[in-house]
Formats: C-alpha cells, sequence, structure tokens
C-alpha cells in the first residue's frame, strides 16, 4: 500500500517537473507561435503569449508564403543537409571503423587530429575555406555547401562512430572471414548492419547542425536559387524587421520541417546513443 | 529497420562515393561568376558584367529590387555590348560576404554597397577610379547638377573611388497630434528648445516614451553621432589626426547624458535595436523617435500623423545642421571589363530618376535635377526633406570633406558609441571617456598611414 | 588454431583500412587542415586587409601582444571562461535532472522527449530573436508575467546592464545546450545495467544514495564525453552572443570568438584575429588534455 501510494507521489512529482522543465524548453517556441496568430497591430504592444482578443488570425501564414521564396528555400536545405548527412555516415563509417579496428600510428595521429579539429575556430579558417572553394569553382554551389558540411561534421561522426564500433567485438568480424567473406564483405554485411543505430544517431546529429548552419552558407552561397532556409529567414527579418507576427509566422513555417524530423527520429536517436555512440 | 537502414546505407556508399567525383566537374558550369570571368572580351561578343546591389528600401520588402531589377533590363536592352547581371545583396553580415568573395577573387564588377565600403576596398587596391566619368560629367556640365560637395565625399588619393547617387541623412521624426495636443506649435530649433519639448511631452504623456531611440552599438553610435553634428562637431581634425577630446563633444555627451538622466530616451536603451525603437514609436508609445525610420513612416495608421522635426542646432554651431552619408556605387578592380564596367555605372546614375518613384528609396536623390520630379516635389514629407533637410547637410566625415582610409575602422569599429553607451550605462567622467576614445582613435589613424 | 592465426595476421594488415580512411583524409586535408596551418600562418604576420601591401613576417608578434599589451583580452577571456563553465555545469544538472525524470515509467515519455529535444533543432536566428521578445523590458512576457505576480515593480532590462546581460546569455546557452545533455545522459542511463540497481536496493540504500553511489560512477564515461563536448563547444561558440548582444553592452558579454570576428571583420586586422583564434583553440587542447589526464588517474 505505501509503496503503491509512493509511486504515485514519486508519478506527481515526476509530472509536475516535467511540465515546469518543458516549459521552459519550449517558451521560445510557444512565443512564436502565438505571436504568429496575432494581427500585426495586436502583436506590437502586449504582454500575452497568444492573442489577447481569444481570435487566431491565421492569415500571416498566406501572406508569408506568397512573399517568400520559403518552399525553394527549403528544399535546398533540405537537399544539403540530406546530401551532407549521408556523405557524412558513408565517410565516416569507412574512417571510423579504420580507427576502431587499426592501431597504429597512423590511425592513433588521426585519431588525436580528429579531437583537435572538433576545436576549429570558425574565423581562423573562413576566408582560407572561401579562396579554396573558389579554386574548386565550388562557391554558388549546393555541392560545395555539401562538401564543407561533411568536412566540419566528419570528426565529430567518425568519432562518435569509433565508440560505437568499439563496443562490437572483433570475433564477429573474424568469425565472417572464416566463413569466406572479404575484411570489407565482413564489414559491409556483419558490421554496418548491427551498427544501424549507432549509424542513424550520427546522421540525424549531422542533419541538424546542417539545418542550422549559417555562417559559411552566407559566405558561400549568392544566388537566391541555392539560398538555404537560414539565409530566406535572414533576409526576410531584415525586410520585415517591425511586423513581428509575419516574421513569427515566417519562423514557425521554417521550424515545422525540424520538428518533423525530430518527432520521428528521437527514438533513433537515443538508442543509438544507448547503444554506444557516446561512451568515450 | 536494421535491414532497411543497412542496404540504404550500402547504396548511399555506392553512390556517394561515385557521385562525389562527377557532380565536382559539372557544377563548374552552374557558378555564374566564374563563367563570366573566363569569357574573353573579344570583339562583337558580349561581355557579362556581375552587379551587386544592396536593398536599398528593405522595409518595402521587394519593392526595390524589382524596380531595380527592371532598370538593369532597360540598360540591357539599350545596347547590345554589355550583358548586367544583378544580383541584390541583403544587409546582414554584407561586408564580411564583399571581403571573402573579393579576398577569393570572386567579387563584383559593379556594386552599391555600404557608405564606407569604398574606401575600404580602396585601401586594399580592390576598386577601380571613376575619374573618366567625373571628367565627362564636367564637360557635360552634369557635375553641376549634383549635390555641393557630395561628388567630393568620394575624392580620395586623387581619384573618384566611387560615385554618389544618393545621400542617407538621419533625422528626428515626431507625431503630431501628440505634440498638438500637448499644446507644442513651435517646433523646436536647437538643443534647449528640443529638450523642452520632451519634457513638455513627458509631463502631459507620463506612460509614454519622449524619444524613442536605441543605444546597441550602432544605434549610440547614431544618436551621438546625430547631435555631434547638429553641434558641428567631429571626432578628427580636417589634417587627421584624433580629435575625440574636443569642447563639442563634451557638449554632446553631457547633452545626450542630461536626456538621459531626465527620462527623455528610454532607460533601458542601451539594449535596445533598431526593431525595439521602432516596437515604442509603432505601438503609439513614443511621441518622437530618433533615427526616423522609413517603416513608420510608411506605416498605414501613422502615417497621417508623422511629421519630420526640422534640422536643430547645438549651442557651438553656426546654423542647424542635419548628419548625412553620401551613398555611392564603385566599380571594383578585379574586373575584366573596366571600360564596360564605367559604361554601366555612367548609365545607372544618368537614368537613375525613376528608380527612386518605383523603389520608394528612402534616400534623397544626390542629383538636384532628380528632385524635380513630383515625387519629390509634391509629396508634403519628402518635400520637407528637400527643401528644408537637404541645405543643412553636413557629411558624416566632417570635419574631413569626404571619406578617408581610417573611417573604416573608426565608425565601423563605433568608437563613438562606446563612448555614447558609457554615458548611456551612467558612467559621467566625461574626460575619461572622450581621452580613452582618443587613444583609439588615434590608433586607428596610424595603423593606415 | 593455425587458421586463426592466419586470419589474425590478414587481419592486422592495415592497408585496406588506410584504403579505407582515405576519403575522409582527403577531404578533412583539404578543406580543414589546409585552411588551418593556412590561419596558423597569417597568426605570424601583421596582415591587414586594410592595406594592398603584402603582409610582414612578425614572428610572435601578435601573441605578445594579446597576452602582455591587449587592454580587453583578459576581461574577454574571464567572462569566456564563466560563461562556458557555467553552461557546462548547469546544462549538465538540469540535463541529469531531465534524463533521470524521462526515464521513469511514465505515459507520454516520447513526447516529453521531443519537446525536450526542441531548442537543439532550431534555427539559432529564430530561437535569438524569440529569447530578446520574451525578454524585452516594455513589451516581453517574462516582465509582465513577474509584474502581474508583484514580484517586481520595475521591468528587469535583462540586456541593458553588464551583470544582466552577462545572466542572460548564459541563461539561454544553458537552455540551449540542455538538451543534448538529457539526451547523452538519458541513453547513459538506459545502458546501466538493472541488476546493478537491485543489489543496490537489496543493501537498503535509499534513492539519493543509490544515485551517488550506482548511477553517477556507471554514468562516469559518458559524464567525461559530454562535458568535455560541451566545453568545447560553448568555448567556440559564436552565434548564441553574437545573435542576442553581439557582445555588448559595452563588452560586457564579449567572448573570445566574437572578439576574434570583430578583430577580422571590423578593424581588418587579420593577423591579430589569426592569433587570436589560435590562441582560442590551444586553449580549448589543454583543457581537454588536463580533463582527460584527470579522469585517467580518477580511473586508476
Amino acid at each position: 500500500m505505501t509503496m503503491k501510494r509512493q509511486k504515485l507521489a514519486d508519478d506527481i512529482l515526476t509530472y509536475l517537473l516535467l511540465f515546469v522543465l518543458c516549459f521552459f524548453m519550449s517558451l521560445p517556441i510557444i512565443s512564436m507561435l502565438g505571436t504568429s496568430l496575432k494581427t500585426s497591430q495586436d502583436a506590437l504592444a502586449s504582454y500575452s503569449l497568444f492573442p489577447e482578443s481569444g481570435k487566431w488570425y491565421f492569415e500571416n501564414f498566406a501572406t508569408v508564403l506568397t512573399k517568400t521564396t520559403f518552399a525553394s528555400n527549403i528544399l535546398n536545405s533540405a537537399i544539403v543537409s540530406v546530401g551532407a548527412a549521408v556523405l557524412c555516415m558513408v565517410l565516416s563509417c569507412l574512417a571510423g571503423y579504420t580507427l576502431s579496428r587499426y592501431h597504429t600510428r597512423i590511425t592513433a595521429a588521426f585519431t588525436i587530429l580528429l579531437l583537435a579539429l572538433q576545436m576549429l575556430p570558425i574565423i581562423l579558417v573562413l576566408v582560407p575555406t572561401f579562396m579554396i572553394y573558389r579554386g574548386f569553382h565550388l562557391t554558388d554551389t549546393l555541392l560545395g555547401l555539401v562538401l564543407n558540411y561533411t568536412a566540419t561534421n566528419l570528426a565529430f561522426s567518425i568519432w562518435m562512430l569509433k565508440g560505437f564500433f568499439d563496443t562490437i567485438p572483433k570475433e564477429l568480424e573474424e568469425a565472417a572471414m572464416m566463413d569466406g567473406c572479404t575484411r570489407f564483405g565482413a564489414f559491409l554485411r556483419v558490421i554496418l548492419p548491427i551498427s544501424a543505430p549507432g549509424i542513424s544517431t550520427v546522421a540525424i546529429f549531422a542533419f541538424v547542425r546542417c539545418w542550422n548552419e549559417y555562417m559559411v552558407a552566407r559566405v558561400l552561397i549568392q544566388s537566391d536559387e541555392y539560398k538555404t532556409i537560414n539565409l530566406g529567414l535572414q533576409q526576410f527579418v531584415a525586410q520585415y524587421s517591425v511586423d513581428w507576427a509575419l516574421l513569427s509566422a515566417a519562423a514557425v513555417i521554417a521550424t515545422i520541417p525540424t520538428i518533423i524530423f525530430l518527432v520521428c527520429a528521437q527514438k533513433y536517436l537515443v538508442q543509438g546513443l544507448t547503444a554506444g555512440a557516446v561512451k568515450g | 529497420m536494421k535491414k532497411i537502414v543497412s542496404v540504404t546505407m550500402a547504396a548511399a556508399m555506392l553512390l556517394g562515393l561515385t557521385a562525389c567525383g562527377g557532380k565536382a566537374g559539372s557544377t563548374a558550369v552552374s557558378s555564374s561568376t566564374a563563367g563570366a570571368a573566363s569569357q574573353s572580351a573579344a570583339e562583337g561578343e558580349k561581355v557579362t558584367l556581375n552587379f551587386w546591389d544592396m536593398n536599398w528600401n528593405s522595409a518595402a520588402g521587394d519593392m526595390y529590387v524589382n524596380a531595380a531589377k527592371a532598370k538593369v533590363d532597360e540598360f540591357n536592352a539599350s545596347q547590345d555590348h554589355i550583358v548586367v547581371e544583378y544580383q541584390s545583396i541583403p544587409w546582414a553580415d554584407y561586408y564580411q560576404y564583399f571581403l571573402t568573395a573579393i579576398k577569393g577573387g570572386a567579387g563584383p564588377d559593379v556594386a552599391t554597397a555600404g557608405s564606407q565600403t569604398p574606401i575600404q576596398f580602396y585601401q586594399m587596391g580592390e576598386i577601380l577610379p571613376l575619374d573618366d566619368i567625373v571628367e565627362q560629367w564636367k564637360t557635360e556640365g552634369t557635375y553641376e547638377d549634383y549635390i555641393a560637395g557630395i561628388v567630393e565625399s568620394n575624392y580620395y588619393d586623387g581619384h573618384y573611388i566611387a560615385l554618389p547617387w544618393g545621400c542617407d541623412p538621419r533625422t528626428i521624426i515626431y507625431r503630431t497630434d501628440l505634440f498638438e495636443e500637448a499644446g507644442i506649435t513651435e517646433l523646436p530649433t536647437n538643443w534647449e528648445e528640443l529638450k523642452a519639448a520632451l519634457e513638455t511631452l513627458k509631463e502631459k504623456f507620463p506612460d509614454k516614451v519622449p524619444l524613442a531611440a536605441f543605444g546597441n552599438l550602432q544605434g549610440a553610435q547614431q544618436v551621438f553621432d546625430y547631435f555631434l553634428h547638429t553641434n558641428e562637431g567631429g571626432q578628427v581634425t580636417e589634417d587627421l589626426k584624433a580629435d575625440f577630446n574636443n569642447p563639442k563633444m563634451q557638449e554632446t555627451l553631457e547633452y545626450v547624458a542630461s536626456l538621459y538622466d531626465g527620462g527623455l530616451i528610454p532607460e533601458g536603451m542601451i539594449a535596445y535595436e533598431q526593431t525595439d525603437a521602432e516596437r515604442l514609436f509603432l505601438s503609439g508609445e513614443a511621441c518622437c523617435m530618433i533615427p526616423a525610420s522609413t517603416s513608420a513612416l510608411l506605416d498605414d495608421n501613422l502615417k497621417d500623423k508623422v511629421g519630420i522635426l526640422n534640422p536643430i542646432q547645438g549651442p557651438s554651431a553656426t546654423e542647424p545642421r542635419t548628419l548625412y552619408w553620401a551613398n555611392s556605387i564603385a566599380a571594383y578592380a578585379q574586373t575584366k571589363y573596366p571600360e564596360e564596367s564605367k559604361q554601366f555605372i555612367k548609365w545607372w546614375l544618368e537614368n537613375q530618376e525613376s528608380l527612386f518613384v518605383d523603389g520608394l528609396l528612402s534616400a534623397v536623390p544626390a542629383r538636384i535635377s532628380f528632385m524635380e520630379n513630383p515625387y519629390f516635389s509634391e509629396n508634403v514629407l519628402i518635400k520637407s526633406y528637400t527643401e528644408v533637410i537637404y541645405p543643412t547637410f553636413l557629411h558624416a566625415t566632417y570635419p574631413v570633406p569626404g571619406f578617408y582610409p581610417a573611417y573604416g575602422q573608426i565608425n565601423g569599429e563605433r568608437y563613438l558609441g562606446e563612448a555614447g553607451q558609457k554615458i548611456l550605462s551612467g558612467e559621467r567622467d566625461y574626460n575619461a571617456i572622450m581621452d580613452a576614445t582618443q587613444v583609439k582613435i588615434q590608433e586607428a589613424l596610424d595603423a593606415v598611414s | 588454431m593455425n587458421l586463426l592465426r592466419k586470419g589474425k595476421s590478414k587481419f592486422d594488415s592495415p592497408r585496406m583500412g588506410y584504403i579505407m580512411l582515405l576519403p575522409a583524409a582527403l577531404l578533412l586535408i583539404v578543406t580543414q587542415i589546409y585552411p588551418f596551418f593556412y590561419g596558423v600562418g597569417m597568426s605570424f604576420t601583421d596582415y591587414s586587409l586594410l592595406t594592398a601591401n603584402a603582409p610582414d613576417f612578425i614572428g610572435l608578434g601578435n601573441y605578445i601582444k594579446i597576452f602582455t599589451s591587449d587592454p580587453d583580452f583578459y576581461k574577454i577571456l574571464g567572462f569566456s571562461f564563466v560563461y562556458t563553465l557555467s553552461i557546462v555545469v548547469f546544462s549538465y544538472v538540469v540535463g541529469m535532472a531531465l534524463a533521470l525524470l524521462l526515464n521513469r515509467p511514465i505515459r507520454g515519455r516520447a513526447a516529453f522527449r521531443a519537446i525536450v529535444l526542441i531548442p537543439w533543432v532550431i534555427s539559432s536566428s529564430i530561437m535569438a530573436t524569440n529569447w530578446k521578445w520574451l525578454m524585452n523590458d516594455q513589451f516581453g512576457f517574462i516582465n509582465g508575467l513577474l509584474q502581474s505576480m508583484g514580484l517586481i515593480d520595475e521591468p528587469i532590462r535583462f540586456f541593458a546592464t553588464a551583470g544582466w546581460a552577462q545572466f542572460s546569455v548564459t541563461l539561454i546557452g544553458i537552455w540551449r545546450n540542455i538538451p543534448f545533455m538529457a539526451i547523452t545522459l538519458l541513453s547513459g542511463l538506459q545502458s546501466i545495467p538493472s541488476d546493478l540497481y537491485d543489489a543496490s536496493r537489496v543493501d537498503g540504500a535509499n534513492k539519493v544514495q543509490t544515485f551517488f553511489r550506482i548511477t553517477l560512477p556507471s554514468l562516469r564515461g559518458v559524464t567525461l564525453v559530454s562535458t568535455t563536448l560541451m566545453f568545447i563547444w560553448a568555448f567556440n561558440g559564436f552565434e548564441n552572443i553574437y545573435l542576442l548582444t553581439d557582445g555588448g553592452p559595452l563588452n560586457a558579454t564579449m567572448v573570445v570568438p566574437i572578439y576574434a570576428y570583430k578583430t577580422a571583420f571590423n578593424s581588418s586586422k587579420m593577423g591579430y584575429a589569426s592569433a587570436l583564434s589560435v590562441v582560442l583553440m590551444a586553449i580549448m587542447v589543454i583543457f581537454s588534455i588536463i580533463r582527460m589526464k584527470l579522469n585517467e588517474r580518477a580511473e586508476a
């Protein structure tokens, strides 16, 4: 009986704390949603999160959709983020496996290099990076962005996957190789399938970080047709800086894809991390 | 699930690795700047110029961009040798964008940018002088059509490094209805009268902010620069020595301090951005606003209740003054086609009149004859700009007639704004503030000499 | 036995490994390592974008200036540390609380998890704008709430005084990083074998004792990795403060990355900005090494 009562008390406390913390975590989102439903005049001078009149005003969304190039911006962001996440996944699987399984001086040096690369300050490399991309004619192309994002996320991804592969016993490949597999075959057919949770975690991390990147995109992309969602949003912010209702509607539209992605991906994220991607 | 992922993985691996090599070659075509640079300007062949243009009326959305694109089309149709490609540049982080592009060899042929941008790039050897055009204008008589001194604002080192198309003044706007209600019939003409008017407003409307302003670095810079110019003060001497601790500067700092201490400007303004000040004015919570905002002038609810204050005179000034910047267009030295770039710039400046109307530019044209356009001569608000404000213009670089190399850093690093923020955070040791800033200004001047 | 040994020798030949490493290594060399050395090279010069002159080699000149005669550097470095360490500590503590709550078998766990992750996926400019609206002194929801509850008379000017501005950017920095901590710690919790807890319960330990005796020690690896990463990300982070206060008012919230950015693009001193970035990176490297060594000692 006391056990039951204790459990009930714990549950109530859990929910209470979760609601408070979740409210704090999602306060800007609530504010954004609420403001997007206000009229421009209403948004200017009220404390409340939602329209005071209680009337929800949906016109802002229609206005945003007709006045912006968000559809093409979102498509570009999707292409770049998915492209970079996939490329990152491929390269980091290959490299992470090597670092996990071969312990030579070169792989040891490479592992240290990866740690150092995560600390690279963006100002140090911004101008030289642009010059290199210019040299390869990769400025103002989506491919340029894909390669840059892949590179900037690679160190973290390889390092996470190395940690993941470390938890998989070597005997698995050894058994497969005795069955006649080549080394690469064992990697492809045995290691990769059981690494799916870790790999998906890496992909999710890379995707989210690419989706939100602004500075490099601002420098590399010129044409409207290649602009990502953050560039489109920034442009919109500059143009409608005082129309907070409209701005919020734009922000809501720009955020929807990531939220959908998150709801679908969070399960795999936890699974992958649990299975050992961040073990150190 | 695991199986799907592993199959996708394997497929992605193959695709990813092969596509990587394949795509790299084909994208060269999609980079328009690369394409232009590799073309040769052989006889009869078309020449492509990249024109980067800021959005000069971002408060009105794409209106300016569309009008400017139409103007470029008009140029392209007017001759068959040059094709100008128009590129609208957003204001956010524009200098960094120019800098990385030009340092990386992918800059524009022709561009408009911040008013100080040409002198910055001239110092780097990246600007193509436009002396030829001024020569031509002098023989054609066009030169006389420009506001006095404005062409010279971009004369440096014996060259015209850019040419002006407009002026960007700073003014104070006010609510005509609130002034009336408070019984202010005479508009203020000097610092004391302005302060008295603000005090009257504060008494009449205790819940409203008398003068909305923003005081982040950029805002503090503008507010103090505005009052400094109405007092005919500057930050350097005419022969380019640091001159921050001068009496006119001290008067300015003391004056804004008295506005702040009197509760006439927002107490929390040091954290305000432009949008925060605009929000106060647009929501009817403020009686005046500095600097004037286009959004407020265009706002449907306010546009009949807003006026522009007349230029103000500081205690040390000889007459009322208005701070302004010359906005200009420049050609960049990396261009493969210097003659064509100059040809386009000359055309652009001479045929720009309709752009002020179609693009609703908030700037005043640099050419006097453009102001005869009914858009300027009949619109009451704009008329007061051109008739009352324009004769009081004092260029931002005063007492230097035009942009000088260190101006980019002095204005860009916002030393005056930093000194102003000290005032806005309650510091009142004027000598210490001025001496500290004096050192920084001298360093900036030394760095480029 | 013989077969196995043969397999082993094949297994240990690193050539296949190097081939697999090659694509990643190539990409990193071209797009990260080369620019890095280029940047380090610039840090030994007086490279200024303001002049067309070729940069002069000045050896350690920039570094000497940073440590001996830069009037702002130590103040900026000081706040960088306070800001970063606050983020690491508080995002860890709140993240741990959330992870413990989300690890309980309750209804709607997936929904709660998704909500907690939101700050992590939302774009920085959107979140900065919204926080500024919420914390506005005239119209902000937070000031309105506190005033209507009678807790304050005058609105709090969250970004106007040095102290409040430092508090606000740090708070938002913590908010931004809680999701990463919560999710990594949650995954750490889920990989603790349940028999450890059973044993503890048999020993009669209460919840707090169990947490400190079982949970925390089991999370040592996850803690090391997540706090080290958090230190690097927060210390090297740029967008949060840049978008909220731009380092103001009066440099109160200035941190080293923004200082380097402004030195590069406002003052055009590329050489000096590069040196600042190298110092920034060196601090992170040193910190990470100390962190790892301390951990090794604790484990030994």
